[in-house]
Formats: structure tokens, C-alpha cells, sequence
């Protein structure tokens, strides 16, 4: 594969994957806002939960980009 | 005044003012010192000018003491109102809150032009140019992937691996925008329980990790 798509989609995962957290953070900033007095410790175990999906989603896509990258090298090689 | 005959046009019918009349731009505030003019529009252009020159405009006039009208205004608060074709809408804001303005693409179809035509009309623009541009990064890196890195690449292979980084680069975007619209929705939740969440993260989880096994056979099939 070649090195600059390699970097490139690299770049552009970490970009797709960041970006929806700007999302989040304005959408937990206005929970707070409203609801900030009277949040539970169970509403953090929940935000911990959500925080958790969004994490295991962004491994599995750098698992899928792995496996994009190694199967481009391997095709090179052969 | 004068009078006289001018073989077509007889101009003692019209009173020659020694002030122009001006025609107003909506949204330009009129000058005061200027008289008010005439006419007053009735804020659609097409009957005023239907008034205007409904009368031959040359031969003889009908009128008896009729002055001029040329002078077409649109009162102040037609012009203070915001455009029909720019709709501020709070449901699509950037990521910084602000609401972004959106020029409709408007049918001129006579006087049944309302706002549910340019809302409809707005979200077709919405989606497609939002499908354009999901269309356009993944496309770059598959033109990207399709230069050969090695001198015994095959064509095959190239046009392969161009292929399953399209797949993966539109996927992704796609993630991106469903977690934008799911963070969204929770913004304006209210009244949620937490189970509710717990069963929207868990619910999350499980869409997310089959959407990626989805891709991932999709990718190694390709």
C-alpha cells in the first residue's frame, strides 16, 4: 500500500473519529446546564457507558483499517 | 405649465413636476426631504407594473388630471422583513451553536410559493449535498489507492484495494454522521430516564459492533 494513502486514512480516522465527540461534549455541557444539580451516580455510570460504546466503536475501526492496510501490503508482496 | 400638441402625445394631460420620481430599493431608507412618492406597492411587483402600465402609453391618455406613475415603493415594513428565500432554522446549527443560514431553492410558481415548498426543497439541497460530500473524500482515497505502491502490482489488486478503501472510507463517514445525529438527539432529550440510556448505549453498542463486523467481511469479500 502505498505510503501516503497509509498516513492519509490514517489521518482521516482519527479526523472522522473526533469529530462527533465535539457533539458530545456540547450535548453533555447542556445536560449539565439543565440538569446539573440534580444529576444521580447513576447518570455517570451511564455517560461512562456511552463514553465506552463510542471508544470500542473507534478500536473496531482502526481494527478494520488495519486489516485494509495489511491486506493492501500482502496483495504488494505477493 | 405648458401645453402644446407633440403630434402623438399630448403632454398638458400629465403634470410635468420639477421633482423626479425616485424609485425605492427595499431595504434603502427614503430620503426625508424628498415628497413621498405617489404610489404605494402592494408588494407584488408583477400586478404594480400591471397598474402601472395598464394605461396606452402612448395616444391619447384617458385620464383627465392623471400624474405619472413610474414611482414604485415598497413600504418599510415589507423591506424590514426577512427575506422569503432565507430561512434561519434552529434544528441545523454548527458545531459551535450558531445556526446556519440557508438560501432555499425557490420555484417561482406564481403566488403559491410558501414556506413548506422552500422548507421541502431545502431538505433535498440538504441531503444531496450532504451525499455529495460523503461521496467526495472516499472517492479521493480510492483514486489514491488505485496509484501502484509496488512495480508487480496487478491491476487487479490495485482496482481491489481501491475498492475496499471507498467501502471503509464511506462507512466511516457514515458512522460519523450517525454518532453526530445520535449525540444531537441527546441533547434535546428531556425527561429520560437512566434506563433509558443504559438501554440507548447498550443498544448503541450492539449497532455499532455489527455495523464493523459488516464492514470488515465486506472488505475481506471484496
Amino acid at each position: 500500500m502505498n505510503t501516503y494513502l497509509k498516513y492519509s486514512l490514517v489521518i482521516f480516522t482519527l479526523v472522522v473519529f473526533f469529530t462527533p465527540l465535539l457533539y458530545l461534549k456540547r450535548a453533555s455541557e447542556r445536560l449539565f446546564e439543565k440538569y446539573g444539580k440534580s444529576l444521580t451516580f447513576a447518570s455517570y455510570i451511564v455517560s461512562a457507558v456511552l463514553l465506552a460504546t463510542y471508544i470500542t466503536c473507534g478500536v473496531l475501526m482502526f481494527q478494520v483499517l488495519n486489516h485494509i492496510i495489511k491486506g493492501g501490503e500482502k496483495d504488494g508482496e505477493r | 405649465m405648458a401645453k402644446g400638441d407633440l403630434g402623438f402625445l399630448e403632454y398638458s394631460e400629465f403634470e410635468m413636476k420639477s421633482e423626479k420620481p425616485k424609485l425605492i430599493i427595499p431595504g434603502e431608507k427614503p430620503s426625508r426631504s424628498s415628497s413621498p412618492p405617489e404610489y404605494e406597492s402592494s408588494g407584488d411587483i408583477e400586478s404594480d407594473l400591471g397598474e402601472v402600465f395598464d394605461e396606452p402609453f402612448f395616444g391619447k391618455s384617458t385620464r383627465s388630471k392623471g400624474k405619472p406613475k413610474v414611482a414604485i415603493k415598497w413600504s418599510t415594513s415589507e423591506a424590514s422583513k426577512p427575506r422569503e428565500s432565507a430561512i434561519q432554522s434552529p434544528e441545523f446549527t454548527d458545531i459551535f451553536g450558531k445556526p446556519i443560514m440557508f438560501e432555499a431553492a425557490q420555484k417561482s410558481s406564481g403566488k403559491s410559493r410558501g414556506r413548506g415548498k422552500a422548507s421541502d426543497s431545502l431538505v433535498v439541497t440538504l441531503e444531496m449535498q450532504s451525499l455529495i460530500r460523503n461521496l467526495i473524500v472516499p472517492t479521493l482515497f480510492a483514486v489514491l489507492a488505485y496509484i501502484p505502491a509496488y512495480k508487480d502490482q496487478k491491476f487487479s489488486e490495485r482496482v481491489q484495494l481501491s475498492l475496499r478503501v471507498f467501502v471503509y472510507a464511506f462507512a466511516l463517514l457514515i458512522f460519523s454522521r450517525f454518532m453526530e445525529f445520535v449525540f444531537k438527539s441527546i441533547e434535546n432529550l428531556s425527561g429520560i430516564s437512566d434506563l433509558s440510556f443504559t438501554l440507548l448505549g447498550i443498544a448503541m453498542l450492539v449497532i455499532c459492533v455489527m455495523y464493523f463486523s459488516i464492514i470488515k467481511v465486506f472488505t475481506k469479500q471484496l
